[in-house]
């Protein structure tokens, strides 16, 4: 399917000590948008604006066509959303919140979410506040697809996982993919390991800022860490360094134009360094 | 709507059931106590007797009330409710939360109908005035809760805290109260607060009108709140 399940064009939004300042982000129908930054980058207040639980200062957010805060409850109901800590009431278990979800969605199937509890061996009459974080989220996952969704929306979640658990869920996740050509996931993370799995794009935020947007493969093709002495460091463009580290002996630049310096060794780097690279400075 | 209403009950089952056991005890003890008191003769003991109607409608609705809005305020500060706003537009979910008020304003009319009918029927004399006076002083207290507490409700969302909303909300009733004293004082205005209670107890539109006000500054500050992010 053609066109943006997602649009956001110069969303602003401020707080007392944090703007999140004009920040754009396409995502495609059937893709899988990682949305990747450090805490307090900006990450959770980019899903709020796209779930509807904020309205931005200035700019917009369109999900499937409308504005975000005034979604219809249509739209919603095709939207799953997974918030970083499960949000659900504690002293309740999965077959009264069973009851509560059919109360929510139209399109609620039951029957499915109790495969899915069942497939994440999560059991249905102990109350939710005696489930470890792992359970928690897969019960929040579990819920979320069981509605019909076409949008998941996760805010960080594999923050705190094991590493089975959290290959795990990125299966799930690829599954939820495979189901339908216009499904999509945005998904927000600060493990970068996440990406390499599932995103197709990826979109770094610093400081509410948005660094970049890029495919992730065009990105490992794209960008290379040079090593290179003072000497060769002076013959580099300075157009052409989009971050550097300085070392006593050597420099450590990276940059879009590996091509135009062949005699510099040049290494792949993976994704935590590109952003690293990305907000640094001076070399420091 | 029907999500969160069934949140509120499975999370308050056990609160209700006990309102409404104190209901039943109260509507029990009242006309005993009362019978009591009268038949012994003591002037402290008519006194305390001629209060047991008020204080039986009084705790039959203020402990329902705050046991529920509390358990509310905890469903409130849980995540619950921004989970809930993905599920329904901004201005479906303060009118949710307006359902839950109301379910719980019946519920706790229940709770005070049933000593109100246990005294007419058991205590000589606690008929028509008095009972008449009586059920509209429990509705009217009913109606101005629903409304203050759904503000309460709202500010909860912003401060994070049940306890920070209730002191804050409790400081500006109070407020108001005292300046409208200390205004009727420096005119010279004589207030008798009795007088002022049983005025609007008995005036329906002074109390339609106070709580639908309530509601409406309830909800304007909740959809505010949620603008700008607070609800998480």
């Amino acid at each position: 399917m053609e066109g943006n399940c997602i649009e956001i064009k110069n969303l602003t939004k401020k707080y007392k000590k944090f703007t999140l300042d004009n920040v754009s982000i396409d995502v495609p129908y059937g893709t899988v948008m990682g949305f990747v930054g450090e805490n307090g980058a900006g990450k959770t207040t980019t899903i709020k604006a796209i779930l509807g639980l904020l309205a931005a200062d200035s700019g917009s957010v369109q999900v499937m066509g409308e504005e975000a805060y005034n979604m219809s409850g249509a739209t919603k109901e095709k939207i799953g959303v997974v918030f970083d800590v499960p949000p659900f009431p504690p002293a309740l278990n999965a077959k009264q919140m069973n009851k509560i979800f059919q109360g929510m969605y139209k399109n609620w199937d039951g029957e499915k979410f109790f495969k899915l509890l069942e497939k994440f061996e999560i059991p249905t009459d102990k109350k939710l506040k005696g489930f470890s974080r792992g359970m928690g989220m897969r019960f929040s996952i579990a819920q979320a697809l069981s509605h019909g969704a076409e949008l998941l929306v996760l805010d960080e979640p594999t923050g705190g996982l094991d590493p089975i658990i959290r290959s795990e869920t990125m299966d799930i996740l690829r599954d939820f993919m495979a189901e339908d050509e216009k499904n999509t996931i945005f998904f927000s993370t600060h493990i970068t390991s996440d990406l390499d799995r599932l995103a197709d794009y990826i979109c770094f935020v610093h400081k509410g800022k948005v660094v970049f947007t890029e495919e992730r493969d065009t990105l490992m093709e794209k960008y290379r860490i040079l090593k290179c002495t003072d000497e060769q460091l002076s013959l580099i463009d300075k157009e052409d360094i989009i971050g550097m580290r300085k070392g006593r002996f050597a420099s450590e630049v990276l940059t879009n134009a590996a091509d135009k310096y062949p005699d510099i060794a040049a290494d792949v780097p993976n994704i935590d360094e590109i952003m690293v690279y990305f907000i640094s400075k001076d070399g420091e | 709507m029907k999500g969160m209403i069934t949140q509120w009950l499975y999370s308050c089952k056990w609160l209700l059931l006990g309102g409404l056991g104190l209901s039943v005890a109260l509507a029990v003890a009242v006309p005993v106590l009362y019978n009591s008191f009268m038949n012994s003769g003591d002037p402290k003991g008519v006194m305390m007797a001629m209060m047991m109607p008020i204080l039986a409608i009084l705790f039959s609705v203020a402990i329902p009330m705050e046991s529920l809005s509390s358990n509310f305020a905890n469903m409130i500060l849980c995540r619950f409710q921004a989970f809930s706003v993905t599920t329904m537009k901004p201005i479906k979910f303060c009118f949710s939360h307006l359902a839950v008020w109301g379910i719980a304003a019946v519920y706790s009319a229940v709770c005070t109908v049933l000593p109100i009918i246990s005294m007419s029927v058991f205590i000589e004399g606690y008929t028509g005035t008095m009972l008449l006076d009586n059920i509209k002083l429990g509705v009217s207290y009913i109606a101005f809760c629903t409304g203050f507490d759904y503000i309460i409700g709202a500010l909860t969302i912003k401060l994070k805290s049940r306890d920070k909303a209730a002191i804050l909300g409790l400081a500006v009733g109070m407020g108001i109260g005292i300046a409208a004293i200390i205004i009727a004082a420096a005119n010279n205005i004589d207030v008798d607060l009795m007088e002022v209670i049983t005025t609007i107890g008995n005036n329906w539109y002074i109390v339609a009108g106070g709580m639908v006000a309530l509601i409406a500054v309830g909800m304007a500050l909740m959809l505010n709140f949620i603008r700008k992010g607070e609800l998480s």
